[in-house]
């Protein structure tokens, strides 16, 4: 009997092949959507939970006891692991990261290149987390200075088949070219990790590079290293912060007044955290709740759609009901008829949307940074996916379903369809559907112009045409033989260096204060010779520090600051040959530049200093001249291979590396975009399933109007006129909630346009203008019917 | 008013093709009252549709008012019907959305009648349809009689030449179809010329002219003596 329910409703959805495509398409794009989502809403859920023991695992961090958010810190020094290991109970291991921020360069016999971070652990990293070796000992791998352990993918690239146990690399850092052993090769770090890596060294080897190793490893005041604990069994978080405070009075004094110390699940780190220099930028759970939201919402709507689909073709079933009846079809029986046309329906749908998302998920795992893939999601993925597409069909198919199974088929579809309830509902849903078509038309035109903004925004210097070289360690005598030997070509303009790359994500701030000021770190970046003519940063006030060198004697040290900072410290009237304190020789400032954007747009810009002579050349950059730009490079490589051979030719452009500051609003755009584009999709099709239907409910209406003599004009506007009228409801609904969470996104930005009017009209014009487009298609379809036609079909 | 000559429509589809007016040649002075009976499937109703311009005829020659319309564009026709023709269908045909006002209001709001002259026509039809009191009522809150004089009262709001009536009063008792009879019957003699469908040789003898129709064809035509008044 079954089997046959399932032939009869495969006949049904192929005789009404615009019907079933329309239906079809819109459990499709939501069903894929819901696919996409749901792979990415698993993968941002199971960061670092595939440690054993995951839930026992925490890192410490800092707070200041008022709450102010910005007075977290993760960075706690590194007496902090032994000593809780010796004071605290209820500890069964305790581990420290240091990462050195900056980017090292990795070298083998055969291979090179540039390592973003370093990071340095103690041994007992692999008890508390669980990281598989394949070669070597966890126990012993790490506990001497000069030691590296690779995964299996950098083991690989440096020393390609060879077993590399024992073999050197040599890795140049802040602390110079060392050469270190390799003692350990792991399985490579799954993605969803709050930190990854392609090579360990040991802690110790800190120690033994590091110009005071007594304040690294003795002091409460040296802080840098993240501190990670894994509680015994049984032993609750709770139980362990308790001893916090009196820990923290122990060691800190007074101090510890106005802080206090609170442990992190690993497992929240990905989503929850977002402090100031996390070891890699986390997500935000609000994205996931975003996401996941918009995948019910369309899920939502489809099946909303099905409902309002089945019931426009209500006329129809009815009567074949009818005959079904007459000749003793149970009730039980024509439920499960069209329960059976729910499921063949949604299961061609879930078949056809496994193909759609394996299609679009390339598009979207380039918009997220991930690498998700339906092959690799894992069991409980595709159950509760299974489960869903079960419910899914069930519960759409069930007022279908039990409407035509009651007394009188004839009636009650058509009767309860125009029932003030079920109008309101159908209604409702059109609202809700615009509503959320223009909250992401209005939040895709607000991203994008902001986008813009901060693309054009004047930026103080002249980012254009700057190719930026990354020196590495920067030694200062090969710097110079490079810009000598650069500055012959007539192509290259001007040439300078900085001791950070610009613009910079988090600059290095000195206890550098005014004297006499007040108290504070500001800001400071290294520059070196021709840096205001290579940027073209006017020069406000005074001289640059060119020619100018600091003196010990005299105790002077030139430095130029920004109007910010003139601002700041209250030296408008007179800021050359103020001076700065805690640092020697004394700062004096012989000029002032116009402000320019050193970080991103978001950042407000603060108070700088630049100082000359004490920053190695990290980055050189080059003002080129725009035409044959590839020649010109050519050339600097060449020169870079003869001035410093074996360090790698790595460049970048200047304006790219401002353009990359907004990389992740630039997916957040595409993203909404894509979503709105989906969203308006499926949000057509609900209006076009319930334009047929009206148009349906109303021929006899039309039929009588028109032999009334109302023209083909009129009909269509009778019929396009109720559904304006709820895009207007939808969109006056959406104007506040756009609005308000447009405003909230942009006080990310220090520097925003200003939300107009114009946005809304222009989102609003849209929403009308397909609606109308989705609406009219239906009414002039029914309004060009001959009336006998419509009066005869009554 | 009224001339068809060899007046012929076809009905085509995928497989058959089917003749519903052959050769009907017809002339309806202003100012009659006439029938038209005949079985189910007969042609009556394409005749009355042809007639009323909601459609054109296949070959054959219409002419409504002095004008040649068999080969007139949708919009032309609607144009010409709009005022000179008024409809009585057999199930009323009311909106089911508007009032009793609004309804009969309609032809007029078509016509581009201005509000207040509107206001006036239609509460003067509703009046002589002695419908006044349930101006604000909607279809469904009247019997099937009701409805029908709301039905005609709208066929008239626009002062129309022609009213054609199918099957006026198939679905109502004897009484209220007795009742509408005698509505169609009045207008007739203030001068509106009423072209009617029936079914029945009871509502036929209202009129003064009956005209069968089998298969098509125009089979006979007789004047009647003594008809109802």
């Amino acid at each position: 009997m079954f089997k046959n329910y399932i032939k009869i409703a495969w006949r049904n959805f192929k005789r009404d092949k615009s019907y079933s495509l329309i239906n079809t398409a819109g459990l499709v794009i939501a069903l894929s959507a819901f696919i996409v989502i749901g792979l990415f809403v698993y993968d941002e859920l199971s960061y670092d939970d595939y440690h054993e023991d995951a839930d026992q695992i925490y890192r410490v961090y800092k707070a200041a006891k008022d709450g102010d958010a910005n007075a977290k810190s993760l960075a706690t020094a590194n007496l902090l692991a032994p000593t809780l290991e010796r004071e605290i109970t209820g500890l069964e291991e305790v581990t420290r990261i240091s990462k050195r921020f900056a980017e090292s360069l990795v070298e083998s016999r055969t291979q090179k290149r540039y390592v973003d971070g370093l990071f340095l652990t103690d041994p007992s990293l692999f008890d508390v987390f669980n990281f598989s070796f394949i070669r070597g000992n966890p126990d012993t791998a790490l506990n001497r200075a000069f030691t590296v352990v690779l995964t299996k993918s950098a083991a690989r690239r440096y020393f390609g088949n060879q077993n590399p146990i024992g073999k050197s690399i040599w890795i140049t850092s802040l602390f110079g070219k060392e050469e270190y052993e390799v003692t350990g090769v792991i399985a490579d770090i799954p993605e969803n990790s709050h930190y990854t890596f392609e090579l360990l060294t040991s802690l110790e080897t800190l120690r033994k590079t590091s110009p005071e190793p007594e304040n690294d490893f003795g002091s409460w005041g040296h802080v840098g290293t993240y501190t990670y604990v894994k509680l015994q069994e049984g032993i609750t978080q709770e139980e362990v912060a308790a001893q916090f405070p009196e820990f923290l009075t122990r060691h800190q004094g007074k101090r510890a007044q106005n802080m206090k110390m609170a442990l992190q699940p690993v497992t929240d780190i990905h989503l929850y955290s977002n402090f100031r220099r996390e070891i890699q930028p986390n997500s935000d759970i609000r994205y996931v709740y975003i996401f996941s939201s918009v995948a019910l919402l369309i899920l939502l709507i489809a099946g909303i759609n099905y409902a309002n689909l089945a019931m426009a073709k209500s006329a129809d079933r009815a009567r074949e009901v009818g005959i079904h009846k007459t000749l003793g079809m149970s009730k039980y029986q024509i439920i499960i008829r069209f329960l059976a046309e729910s499921f063949v329906l949604c299961s061609i749908s879930v078949v056809l949307a496994f193909c759609l998302s394996e299609a679009l998920l390339p598009l979207f795992n380039n918009l997220t940074g991930k690498d998700l893939s339906l092959f690799d999601a894992p069991a409980p993925f595709y159950i509760i996916l299974l489960l869903f597409t079960l419910v899914f069909s069930l519960s759409n198919g069930l007022y279908p379903a039990v409407a035509f199974s009651r007394h009188n088929p004839g009636r009650i579809l058509n009767e309860e369809a125009s029932a003030k309830k079920k109008s309101l509902l159908r209604n409702g849903l059109i609202v809700f559907q615009f509503t959320i078509a223009v909250v992401l038309i209005v939040s895709t035109l607000i991203i994008d112009r902001q986008l813009e903004y901060v693309n054009n925004k004047r930026l103080g210097l002249n980012e254009e045409q700057v190719v930026n070289v990354n020196a590495g360690d920067g030694r200062a005598s090969d710097y110079q033989v490079f810009r000598d030997q650069l500055t012959q070509y007539p192509s290259i303009k001007n040439i300078t260096f900085t001791g950070a790359q610009l613009p910079a994500t988090d600059l290095m701030a000195m206890c550098l204060y005014p004297t006499g000021g007040q108290r504070g770190d500001t800001k400071m970046l290294g520059i070196g010779p021709n840096f205001l003519r290579t940027l073209e940063i006017p020069l406000l006030m005074g001289q640059s520090i060119d020619g100018l060198s600091f003196s010990r004697e005299n105790d002077f040290f030139p430095v130029l600051i920004n109007e910010a900072a003139m601002e700041k410290f209250g030296w408008e009237d007179d800021p050359i040959g103020q001076t700065f304190e805690c640092f020697s020789p004394t700062p004096t400032v012989v000029g002032v530049v116009g402000d320019f954007h050193y970080e991103s747009l978001k950042k407000e810009i603060e108070p700088l200093v630049l100082m000359g002579s004490i920053s190695a050349p990290r980055n050189i950059l080059i003002r080129v001249e725009s035409e044959s730009i590839r020649a010109t490079l050519d050339r600097i490589e060449q020169v870079w291979d003869e001035v410093g051979p074996g360090t790698p030719f790595v460049y970048s452009f200047m304006d790219e590396n401002y353009e990359n500051l907004y990389k992740a609003e630039d997916k957040l755009a595409s993203l909404f975009s894509y979503f709105t584009v989906l969203a308006i999709a499926i949000g057509c099709l609900g209006l076009f399933g319930l334009s047929a239907y009206t148009a349906e409910r109303r021929t006899k209406e039309i039929g009588i109007r028109k032999v009334l003599g109302a023209t083909v004009t009129q009909i269509v506007g009778l019929l396009s006129k109720d559904f304006l009228k709820l895009v207007l409801i939808g969109f006056t609904i959406a104007v506040p909630i756009a609005w308000y969470a447009m405003n909230r996104w942009l006080q990310d930005f220090a520097y925003r346009i200003e939300i107009g009017p114009g946005i809304f009209l222009l989102a609003g014009s849209v929403a009308v203008f397909i609606a109308l487009a989705t609406v009219s298609w239906q009414s002039i379809r029914v309004a060009l019917v001959n009336p006998v036609e419509s009066l005869r079909s009554e | 008013m009224i001339q068809t000559k060899n007046l012929k429509k076809i009905y085509t589809t995928e497989e058959v093709e089917t003749t519903a007016l052959d050769n009907v040649n017809l002339e309806i002075q202003e100012g009659e009252f006439c029938a038209i009976m005949g079985p189910s499937g007969c042609g009556k109703s394409t005749l009355l549709n042809i007639m009323g311009l909601l459609d054109n005829p296949t070959t054959g020659e219409y002419n409504f008012l002095g004008q040649e319309v068999s080969n007139h564009s949708e919009r032309q026709r609607a144009q010409l019907r709009k005022g000179n023709i008024g409809f009585v269908f057999q199930s009323f045909n009311l909106i089911d959305e508007l009032t009793v006002f609004e309804n009969v209001e309609l032809p007029l709001l078509y016509l581009g009648v201005d509000s207040a002259e509107r206001k006036e026509k239609v509460e003067k039809a509703l009046d002589r349809m002695s419908m006044m009191h349930r101006r604000n009522h909607f279809p469904q809150q009247l019997s099937g009689g009701q409805q029908q004089r709301v039905a005609i009262a709208r066929a008239v709001v626009a002062n129309a030449k022609l009213i054609l009536a199918d099957e006026p009063t198939g679905n109502l008792d004897s009484d209220h179809g007795d009742e509408v009879m005698k509505l169609l019957a009045e207008l007739n003699e203030q001068g509106t010329t009423i072209v009617m469908v029936t079914h029945s040789p009871h509502d036929a003898d209202y009129a003064r002219r009956v005209i069968h129709l089998f298969d098509g064809h125009v089979v006979t035509e007789n004047m009647q003596e003594g008809f109802h008044v």
